[in-house]
């Protein structure tokens, strides 16, 4: 997927702002503290319907505007043309349109243009809690597959009915309640492990490979360890692991076996990664899982996703960026910001610049 | 924001109906204004008459003037059949695919801890009720498609199971995650063909 132009009205530090990137690599430079993630955050806001720094929309809108408006104008690798945009007003709802017909629900937009960001904060996934080992497999997996998305929207409707159950001591009969939303959690669960088991067999190959690529001299093994007990063969056999464990839910007051207690085990060389992981190990696998993902997206949606590359060359040495840049293959178009033309130029020959200046003005060519 | 409370007053009733934020609640109101006498009065007359008249069919939940409602009182429905709905207009969607001649149970909610909705604050006893005088042979879930809808579903089904009801739940082609209201009339008919029995 190209993006071919890209349209922000009072969104974060940009009064009224056009691009016509097109090409296959955009670079976006300049001083920190003008906006160049915000850029990145609204093409990732276009593919995702949402900003990977805040739930908040409000924050979004530029100080002193009330609504704020994002468009995009793609074009697919067969040539076919698509137009997304999402807006929204404070105190409203967030509404999104595809080639200008407003969507019913915001999820209908999800995964139109696959995204996959890098950023800073990214280290976190191999780093740091589960959480955010989880949120890397949604993201990804929720642009290729809708009834994923759903499942997990369900998911988290269940838990939070259950937990009020649960905590509500006054209920006599507490099992007979709980009936009805165990079976949903038993099929969401199900459903959601089902599609994480067979997309982390498809993605442990990638990354594995992806991180030698990028010069890591270790092997780096990624395997899925379901929260709702080993093992799972069946939704029936999901159901019967929670009621199981329905006492001790009831004592605890928390749901305590689900995919809400998912992992990913990261290791290299045999040794977890989380506990003795160095900085350069941590970046390397990150970008390894990240480009796992492109590919991943390209194949199951069958156009390349976009690439978004957040202060990424700044961090790393130069022969792991030169790898890095040689390997954005899977990507249809990339974008990357930094702080100076000349690390970026280094990397992608031929690249499009793009000076972000003060006051939220961008100059093409810089 | 008017020189006229009565005006501003009416604004602030309008926005407290459903879906109508204040641009509409104010274009209302205007039009309301411009609007012959009549025409407000009879709007009046009506919100207040359905206040007085409306009520609960003592058998099935439906909106009536009456005891019972024109659908419990149509002699050439199946009484064999009960199809349970979360809502009133929801009766209106399952009548507009013709697929269906039988009964209906309005629960007026669904299950939500959340909410504080339990089995006694919406209308399930009365379904049981109903169902232990014997004359159903079969009950049709017809609840939302969202996980509160399946869990009155489930729940219902649960204390539904020593008796010899068939329970079937309307096949799921209506989307997932969304309200009857929004299921078209096609899916609906189709759902209704394609019901299954809960197990
Ligand atoms: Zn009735």
């Amino acid at each position: 997927m190209i993006l071919d132009s890209l349209r922000l009205l009072d969104f974060r530090n940009f009064r009224e702002l056009e691009i016509e990137p097109g090409g296959r690599c955009a670079a976006i430079w300049g001083p920190n503290g003008r906006g160049k993630t915000n850029l990145l955050e609204a093409i990732f806001l276009l593919g995702t319907t949402r900003s990977h720094r805040t739930r908040k929309d409000p924050e979004l809108i530029r100080f002193g505007g009330d609504v704020y408006h994002v468009a995009g104008s793609y074009r697919r690798s067969n040539g076919g043309r698509m137009t997304l945009s999402v807006a929204y007003e404070k105190g409203g709802r967030k509404k999104g349109r595809v080639d200008g017909k407003e969507v019913s629900k915001m999820s209908s937009l999800v995964g139109r243009c696959g995204v996959v960001l890098v950023s800073p904060e990214d280290v976190e996934i191999t780093k740091g809690e589960p959480e955010r080992r989880r949120q890397f497999l949604d993201l990804t997996l929720c642009s290729i597959d809708p009834i994923y998305l759903r499942s997990l929207q369900e998911l988290g409707r269940i838990l939070r009915q259950r937990s009020s159950l649960l905590r509500d001591t006054w209920e006599p009969d507490r099992a007979r309640m709980l009936d009805p939303w165990d079976r949903q959690l038993a099929a969401a669960g199900w459903a959601i492990t089902e599609a994480r088991a067979r997309a982390m067999e498809e993605l442990a190959p990638l990354v594995e490979e992806a991180y030698s690529a990028l010069g890591g001299g270790e092997q780096l093994v990624i395997g899925y360890r379901p929260g709702i007990g080993r093992e799972p063969v069946s939704e029936e056999d999901v159901l019967q692991k929670i009621v199981a464990v329905r006492d001790e839910d009831l004592r605890l007051r928390r749901t305590t076996i689900g995919p809400h207690r998912d992992d990913l085990d990261l290791e290299l060389d045999g040794r977890s990664i989380r506990a003795y992981g160095s900085r350069g190990q941590h970046r390397t696998a990150v970008l390894a899982l990240k480009l796992a993902a492109v590919r991943l997206m390209a194949q199951r949606l069958g156009e390349e996703p976009i690439l978004l590359l957040d202060d990424v060359f700044t961090e790393l040495d130069a022969s792991r960026a030169e790898r890095l840049a040689t390997r954005l293959d899977g990507a249809g178009q990339v974008f990357a910001t930094g702080t100076g033309r000349a690390e970026l130029d280094r990397f992608f020959p031929g690249v499009e610049h793009f000076k972000v200046e003060e006051e939220g003005r961008v100059v093409r060519g810089g | 924001m008017f020189q006229s409370p009565s005006l501003e007053a009416l604004v602030q009733e309008l926005k407290k109906l459903p879906g109508v934020g204040n641009k509409s609640a104010l274009r209302m109101a205007f039009h309301l204004l411009r609007a012959p006498r009549e025409e407000a009065e009879a709007l009046a007359k009506w919100l207040v008459r359905v206040k007085e008249r409306v009520r609960l069919c003592v058998v099935c939940g439906n909106y009536t003037e009456e005891e019972t409602c024109a659908l419990c009182l149509d002699a050439r429905r199946d009484e064999s059949l009960i199809c349970v709905v979360e809502q009133p207009s929801d009766i209106y969607l399952v009548e507009s695919t013709g697929e269906y001649r039988g009964h209906y149970h309005v629960l007026h909610g669904a299950l939500s801890p959340l909410e504080g909705v339990r089995p006694e604050s919406i209308r399930i006893g009365e379904l049981v009720e109903r169902v232990a005088r014997g004359v159903v042979k079969e009950v049709i879930l017809a609840t939302n498609p969202n996980v509160e809808g399946d869990a009155t579903g489930f729940y219902i089904a649960d204390l539904l199971k020593e008796t010899d009801v068939i329970i079937s739940r309307i096949a799921r082609g209506v989307p997932v995650g969304g309200e009857l209201e929004f299921a078209d009339q096609l899916t609906l008919a189709r759902a209704f063909r394609g019901r299954r029995g809960i197990e």
